[in-house]
């Protein structure tokens, strides 16, 4: 692996953790009372940027090394229903996290000032808020598990 | 110079730290607080204020645990370290201390915000308080759990064996923190009447 490749995984994996945690930021301070409507909008707004660069830097590395260096060495080993399953799986969930967390950064970005007024809209951010994190979790788990697959011989 | 397999060590044990500890604060912070028979605005500031260094520390924790992964992922994945009983039962433990926090801040912060400046010997508070025995419990042992599985050389149980441990322990310290909570809530009703 060369180093600009070690540095988009690196990238990729850090990116994403930072997603999660400003999504961890948006959760709390939803919950929290009086709500700090400035840091709920730019931990949203934040962390789908750090989502979207996440999928940037992991897709040029899946593009260009995992296909021809990473796959065949997890399927060649012990673990081949890390890619079979695991990678199929995440490569197709991962995408609904940037539009999720776009979602809830334009609304509580547009309409983030109505959230003490509007219970209903507040309940709502939450439950997408939550789904990143536990979607987001699971990605990261995801990843945890194929990348421990790679073991050369 | 410092290489990366330190500094992700100093930043494990300083995250370590700061959860384990803040965890340990932060519960007898909470029976110290009720011990007077109520919550004050202060003592509850405090509680939050405990809550965020132990999210900083958790913080700490990932990122650098996350680090050791990419390290091994990078540099000698043949060592095929990560398929581990003990670090997927780490991953696991890791995982509860986090949703425990989050349904803490979600169920327990609410809780004691709406009895601030109230009496706390009641019927009421003694049947939510559950919630809040319950995670305290679940968060000091998940922590020092965490902290015994990291600093445990050599240990090879299989992930059941240790599963199995720790919900033992998760079982009994959940059972332990609602008797003595609720004998301290009755106690102190006893003791204001």
């Amino acid at each position: 692996m060369t180093s600009t490749l070690a540095q988009l995984l690196i990238g990729h994996v850090a990116l994403g953790l930072l997603g999660i945690t400003l999504f961890v930021m948006v959760t709390v301070s939803l919950m929290r009372n009086p709500l700090r409507i400035g840091l709920i909008k730019w931990s949203a707004f934040l962390g789908f940027i750090a989502f979207v660069a996440s999928w940037v830097t992991g897709g040029y590395y899946y593009v260009t090394y995992y296909g021809k260096a990473v796959k065949p060495v997890i399927k060649a080993g012990a673990y081949p229903w890390a890619h079979n399953f695991v990678m199929e799986a995440k490569e197709h969930v991962f995408l609904v996290l940037p539009f999720l967390a776009a979602t809830v950064w334009l609304v509580l970005w547009l309409l983030g000032d109505s959230l003490e007024t509007a219970p209903g809209l507040k309940r709502a951010a939450l439950f997408l808020s939550w789904t990143i994190i536990i979607i987001g979790v699971a990605i990261t788990l995801s990843g945890t598990v194929i990348s421990g697959a790679v073991i050369p011989k | 110079m410092m290489g990366w397999y330190t500094f992700l060590i100093v930043m494990h044990i300083i995250g370590t730290a700061l959860g384990a500890g803040g965890a340990t604060i932060s519960d007898l912070s909470f029976f110290r607080s009720v011990r007077d028979g109520k919550v004050d605005r202060s003592e509850l500031d405090l509680l939050k204020t405990i809550s965020t260094a132990i999210w900083a520390g958790f913080g700490i924790l990932v990122f650098s645990g996350f680090g050791f992964f990419l390290l091994y992922r990078i540099q000698s994945p043949e060592l095929g370290l990560i398929y581990n009983p003990k670090l997927f039962a780490k991953l696991t433990i890791v995982l509860v201390i986090f949703f425990n926090g989050l349904i803490m801040h979600a169920k327990v912060f609410p809780l004691l915000g709406s009895f601030v400046g109230r009496p706390l010997f009641n019927s009421d508070f003694a049947k939510r308080a559950t919630i809040a025995f319950t995670t305290g419990a679940i968060s000091i042992i998940s922590w020092y759990s965490a902290l015994i599985l990291g600093a445990w050389r050599g240990l090879d149980w299989s992930y059941g064996t240790i599963m199995g441990i720790y919900i033992a322990l998760v079982a009994a310290g959940i059972i332990f923190a609602n008797i003595v909570g609720r004998q301290v809530i009755k106690k102190l009703g006893a003791n204001q009447l």
